[in-house]
């Protein structure tokens, strides 16, 4: 379900939020992807975060980059989409809505080589996942992933550690098995 | 390392060189976003009352070359047209604050206004023979200062009587997507101007006629409706049906000849009329890059129209 929007704007939280939307947007949409929302429903995901950003926006302490904070939504809000659903289709999301920009790159594998990591990622539980995502893919530190996910540093290590052991757990099945392996270079 | 730790940062490298969506998709996002928040604004007065300076209605094949946006910010961007003013707005009454409203008596002349116009109007720039207009017109008055400064928007409501609280509501604005959708701490100083629930004006009692001017501004097309309408061409326009783009482009410009979003709505004719090949495609193009020469449409009406 949307959140429900504020009944009430005043000028410079509107201004201040498109700033914020205009900088992040970008963000959140490849991280709800990489967190498993199908293309379908990414921009539904991207607008229910904004929705939230916009209704605490005030709230915001400021400790953390505001990234981070937003990261942690974004993990909120993809929890209360139905995954398991839209994953059958994601691999022919994959291709189906590769952007130009992204073809524009695929001559070095660079776009089999992001299909292949997301059939691993999908792999993952979710805690995994996200840390994965925030730390691999997005490089913000353990402290600002503890923070985002409201979880403990050490949580923060071991998860990592196990979310790595498991995605070479699921490359070695991949390349030892290579008809599943549609998306690795060739 | 392994071979498979290699492997595996090799997927990481690929997946950290993810292009950014472009700025279309980012512009449709956020008019989506503004549309939620905002929600169907009122408009501002009509035309006649918004005094000189306006480029009006033209002709069908020509652009509005007023800058609708402050001239800092070469694109219009939907904040501004929700609230850009050159002069700021302050309500006639300056008494109690809203707070304090909740042990008023309010009259039911004050109810309707507050349920149809608490918005403010000027989601356009604004001459000064305007705001005497405005002044007239609305419960607000101007005051000659630097711009932005306490503009009031605020959104419609079918039932006012039943949201006007007796102080600020506490209320948990958490939404229901999921209780814990929320990993910012709430006890935090503020670093942004707060989002409120929407509060009561306490505007004095209107006079009939000036109820019956308010409820006449309900029925004229607003931001919302200007967003939906540029939306419309921007689905238009994805799915390849450049002929509706131009359709509900002069659609806009009959309905909105001084909108906010002029600029997107010229750009999406420009990039429409070039998809056709259309002959006057190349002097829209040049209208369009005369009127906003740093719009951040101008690559991709390039590259449409050098396609074409």
């Amino acid at each position: 379900m949307a959140p429900t929007p504020s009944r009430r704007l005043t000028p410079e939280a509107l201004t201040h939020l498109e700033a914020i939307y205009r900088e992040y947007a970008a963000f959140v949409s490849r991280n709800a992807a990489r967190l498993g929302v199908a293309e379908s429903a990414r921009d539904d995901v991207v607008h229910d975060v904004f929705m939230i950003v916009a209704q605490r926006l005030h709230e915001f302490e400021g400790r953390s980059e505001i990234r981070t904070w937003i990261f942690g939504i974004l993990c909120n809000v993809v929890r209360g989409h139905r995954r398991s659903a839209v994953r059958r289709d994601r691999r022919h999301d994959a291709f189906s809505h590769t952007r130009p920009e992204d073809v524009s790159v695929a001559h070095d594998g660079t776009v089999a080589d992001r299909l292949l990591l997301t059939e691993l990622l999908d792999e993952l539980d979710d805690d995994r996942r996200a840390v994965f995502v925030s730390a691999e893919l997005e490089e913000l530190t353990a402290p600002e992933i503890a923070e985002a996910l409201a979880i403990n540093v050490n949580t923060v290590y071991s998860r990592l550690r196990r979310a790595k052991d498991d995605l070479k757990q699921a490359l070695a099945r991949r390349l030892a098995s290579p008809e599943r392996s549609a998306g690795s270079n060739q | 390392m392994s071979d498979l730790d290699t492997r595996l940062a090799q997927l990481v490298k690929a997946e950290r060189q993810v292009a950014p969506p472009s700025d279309t998709s980012i512009d449709e996002g956020w008019v989506r976003l503004a549309h939620a928040l905002v929600g169907p604004l009122p408009p501002g007065p009509p035309d006649g009352e918004t005094g000189g300076g306006g480029a009006g209605e033209r002709g069908a094949n020509e652009f509005d070359n007023t800058p609708t946006t402050s001239s800092d910010s070469p694109r219009p961007r939907v904040s501004d047209a929700a609230v850009s003013s050159p002069a700021p707005v302050v309500p006639l009454h300056t008494g109690p604050a809203p707070a304090r409203v909740g042990v008023w008596v309010w009259p039911a002349a004050a109810i309707v206004v507050v349920a149809t116009v608490t918005v403010v109007t000027a989601w356009r720039p604004w001459s000064a023979s305007s705001e005497t207009a405005r002044t007239e017109g609305s419960r607000v008055a101007t005051v000659p200062s630097t711009p932005r400064d306490a503009v009031e928007v605020s959104l419609p409501t079918t039932n006012p009587s039943s949201e006007v609280p007796s102080k600020p509501p506490a209320t948990d604005p958490a939404p229901s997507t999921d209780p814990r959708a929320d990993p910012g701490a709430p006890q935090a100083t503020p670093v942004a101007p707060p989002i409120e629930e929407i509060e009561p004006s306490h505007a004095a009692p209107a006079p009939t006629r000036r109820a019956h001017r308010v409820e006449e501004t309900t029925t004229r097309p607003g931001l919302a409706e200007e967003l939906a309408l540029v939306e419309s061409m921007r689905s238009a326009f994805a799915r390849d049906d450049p002929a509706e783009v131009l359709t509900l482009g002069k659609q806009h410009r009959k309905t909105f000849p001084k909108g906010a979003l002029r600029e997107e709505r010229a750009a999406l004719e420009v990039r429409a009329s070039c998809r056709l090949g259309r002959a006057d495609a190349a002097k829209r193009r040049d209208t369009f890059l005369e009127s906003w020469p740093t719009s951040a449409h101008v690559e991709r009406i390039d590259r449409d129209c050098a396609t074409k």
